[in-house]
This record gives structure tokens, C-alpha cells and sequence, in this order.
């Protein structure tokens, strides 16, 4: 017999009912998409450990009132982005994840030698500038589906919408990148 | 298809390492998730943040068997307090505890809606707030030496007492709040930041007795140098004023 890692949800019930190891297992589990969730939000990384940690804090008080067999991962996506937009507004404007993007762009090497690094490099620049021309609304929706590689459903989740919008916030959002790199 | 250029650009970026949340999450943990309890959770500034605090009392003397193992431990306060034997005599060079800064009293109500007066010990000589616990705390000091701590427990990661045996750590009860009467020794006090680790020069030795209770979201220590009987008609004394 196999012993299978127990699933998010086995997980969740678990923690749910007070057990802490069960919920430690959920935090080591999420901390990375939460905080590059969250990283994508405030666009600061110490903001975004501080809104992943007490994502996760505020998550395991409110466990009573998580619906028994509903997915964890979304839900706990839509209370770290609440507590990441929280801090931004706190914060002020700051630029988000593109500039980071764009630095990346600058600085990563290809793995295929000199010539590839720079044609890399200059598409990629190309798209992180184009990136950084959008409004936030467009980047963030776009960091979320692509950069992070969220499913509709959490995109939502973080968003604070329904799945519908996500899709089409989704595809203005992937129309107007792509005036941009024309332009 | 720019979909797919976007997640190349996505996978070059450098992100951060992300670190790690579960000690400090762990340590922000009540040991049940509270199921009624409203917790009333402000965020607080980067600075304020990173000052959340945790308090580990320290009560210990002379004759101790040198075991954290022989672990005298009592759950019940503040949800998740727990009582250990301690290994060694506190250092009686430590100064006393910091209890934060001077500041008027209806300063204290406003920074802390919670705080409650005791009306068994009249009106407080002075009141000090302190930001290092998440959510502050506040004392008040009477002049025969009597002191009163209050701060939203809830946001106390846990509390951790070592007791030495001739250290009499009585389970006692404020009305229907769980609490503990400390006495027979000093005992110290450590600051700890919210991952657990010390901060420099945050021990320090508190030279009376304590009694320590838990009234729903807040956590109350009283400092006295009289006895038990006194610290009870303190405690069960405090209310809405």
C-alpha cells in the first residue's frame, strides 16, 4: 500500500477542525504562489511576505467558515490579495512586478549563447516595455494568467470577480498588448 | 503568439526567493482556529509588522533540574500558553522589563478600545504603551507597585513561561477566565520578534508576582508584590470603564 500526501482539501477539513500540522502542510504547500501572488499585487517583496504571512494567519482564523469540500487554493488566494491590496494602498503608487520584468529582460541570459541572449533579451525588453505602457488593471490581470500561471477561477478569486470578467478583462487586456508592441 | 511570449518573459523573471512563512505563521497560530471569536485584525505598517512580538516569561530559581524536557506544561491560557521548568536561575543583573513609553491615559483608550481599569485599585499613576506585541499593549502602574498589562491576546503568537519547581505556578481562575498566579521567585521575561528569535536586550527580570489571565481576546498580567488574595480582587475587578 501506497501512502498518498494527503490533498488540499483532506488537508483543509483536517485544519479546519483545529489541527496546526495540517495547516502548517497548507502553508508550505501555497507560500510560493501566495507570495508571488501577492509580489504581483503590491509589486514590493517585503509587502508581499507581510500580506502572505497574515494571508495565511488571517485564513486559519477564518477556517470555521470555509466551506467543507470547496477548493483551498482560491480561497486563500482572495484573502492574501485582499490584505496585499491593502498594503499597496497603504503604500501609495509604486510600480508593480513589470518592472521587474523589465529588468529581467535587461539582465537574464539565454541559455542558447550570445547571439540568442541578445535577440532574448531585446524581444523580451520589447514586451516588458509594452507591458509597462498598459494600465494596471491590464498587467495585473495579464501577470496573473501568464506570469503565474493561475487558472480563471483564482484569477477571479484574487480579482474579486466572476469568472466571466476574468475572461473578458482577459482578452482587452491581451488586445492591448499587442497595439503596443505593434505601435 | 504573444500568450506564450509572456509566459518565456514570466518563467526570466527574477523573482525573490520566496521565504519561508511557516515559522512565523506557525507562531501566529492559536492552537484551534476560533470558531465564534471575532478577531479584530487591523493591518498594521511595515514597521509595526515587523515589531510584532511575542513575550516568553521566564520564571525561574535556584535547585532546577536542568531539563526543558521535564516540562511542566499547562495549556489553557491565552489558548496556547505553556508552562516549562526552567534550567537555570534568572540573571539578577538584567534590568526591568521595558513596558513601553509614557502616555496619557485617554491616549492608552484610544490606541487600545480594549483596555479595562481594575476598580478595586482606583485610578492608575501613570499608563505606557508599547507597539511590540501586534496590536500594543498597555500597562498601567499604581504607586504600591501594582502593574497591570493588557494586550489583544489573540495577536500574541504564544506565550511561554519556564517555572522552576520552587516556583509555585498556581492554575486559578478569574471568574470563568483561565489564569495562573506565579510567586515564590523572580522571574524574566524575554522579547522575542515574531520568528521567535530574541531580541538583544529585551531580557529582563520582573521581581514580583504575576497572575495571568485570559478574558476572551485579551490577555491580562498583573504585577504585584502582594499575594495571591490581592491579585484575584484585582483581577476580578477589572471591567468596562
Amino acid at each position: 500500500m501506497v501512502s498518498r500526501p494527503a490533498d488540499d482539501q483532506q488537508l483543509a477539513e483536517r485544519a479546519r477542525r483545529g489541527d496546526a500540522a495540517a495547516f502548517e502542510e497548507l502553508v508550505r504547500r501555497h507560500q510560493p504562489i501566495a507570495f508571488r501572488t501577492a509580489l504581483v499585487l503590491t509589486g514590493s517583496p517585503a509587502d508581499a511576505e507581510d500580506a502572505a504571512q497574515d494571508g495565511f494567519v488571517k485564513a486559519w482564523r477564518a477556517l470555521p467558515r470555509f466551506r467543507s469540500g470547496a477548493p483551498f487554493r482560491p480561497w486563500l488566494l482572495a484573502i492574501v490579495a485582499n490584505e496585499a491590496r491593502t498594503r499597496r494602498r497603504a503604500a501609495g503608487r509604486r510600480e508593480g512586478w513589470t518592472a521587474r520584468a523589465a529588468v529581467a529582460a535587461e539582465t537574464e541570459p539565454a541559455p542558447d549563447g550570445p547571439l540568442a541572449t541578445v535577440l532574448v533579451r531585446e524581444r523580451a525588453a520589447e514586451l516588458a516595455g509594452a507591458l509597462s505602457a498598459l494600465g494596471e488593471r491590464d498587467r495585473t490581470v495579464l501577470a496573473l494568467r501568464y506570469v503565474l500561471d493561475l487558472p480563471e477561477r483564482e484569477i477571479a478569486a484574487v480579482l474579486g470577480c466572476r469568472p466571466g470578467t476574468v475572461k473578458s478583462r482577459l482578452s482587452r487586456a491581451l488586445d492591448r498588448l499587442r497595439e503596443e508592441v505593434a505601435a | 503568439m504573444i500568450e506564450q511570449e509572456l509566459r518565456a518573459l514570466g518563467a526570466a523573471l527574477e523573482w525573490p526567493q520566496t521565504p519561508d512563512l511557516v515559522p512565523a505563521v506557525r507562531a501566529r497560530m492559536a492552537p484551534a482556529p476560533p470558531a465564534r471569536r471575532r478577531w479584530r485584525w487591523r493591518p498594521h505598517g511595515p514597521l509595526a509588522l515587523a515589531a510584532a512580538v511575542l513575550l516568553v516569561l521566564v520564571v525561574a530559581t535556584a535547585l532546577v533540574p536542568p531539563a526543558r524536557s521535564a516540562v511542566l506544561r499547562v495549556l489553557g491560557l491565552t489558548g496556547s500558553a505553556r508552562i516549562v521548568q526552567a534550567p537555570r536561575a534568572p540573571d539578577v543583573s538584567r534590568g526591568p522589563l521595558d513596558l513601553g513609553r509614557p502616555i496619557a491615559l485617554a491616549e492608552a483608550r484610544r490606541r487600545a478600545p480594549f483596555l479595562r481599569l481594575p476598580a478595586a485599585l482606583g485610578a492608575p499613576a501613570q499608563a505606557r504603551w508599547s507597539d511590540r506585541l501586534a496590536g500594543g499593549a498597555v500597562t498601567l502602574r499604581w504607586t504600591d507597585g501594582d502593574a497591570l498589562t493588557e494586550f489583544q491576546g489573540r495577536g500574541i503568537p504564544f506565550l511561554e513561561k519556564f517555572a522552576s519547581q520552587p516556583t509555585r505556578v498556581r492554575r486559578i481562575r478569574v471568574g470563568t477566565a483561565p489564569g495562573y498566579f506565579l510567586d515564590g521567585a523572580p522571574h524574566e521575561v524575554l522579547v522575542m520578534d515574531r520568528n521567535g528569535i530574541p531580541i538583544q536586550g529585551t531580557r529582563a527580570l520582573v521581581r514580583g508576582n504575576v497572575l495571568l489571565w485570559d478574558a476572551g481576546p485579551i490577555a491580562y498580567r498583573l504585577e504585584t508584590r502582594r499575594g495571591l488574595r490581592h491579585a484575584l480582587a484585582v483581577a476580578t475587578s477589572v471591567r468596562t470603564s
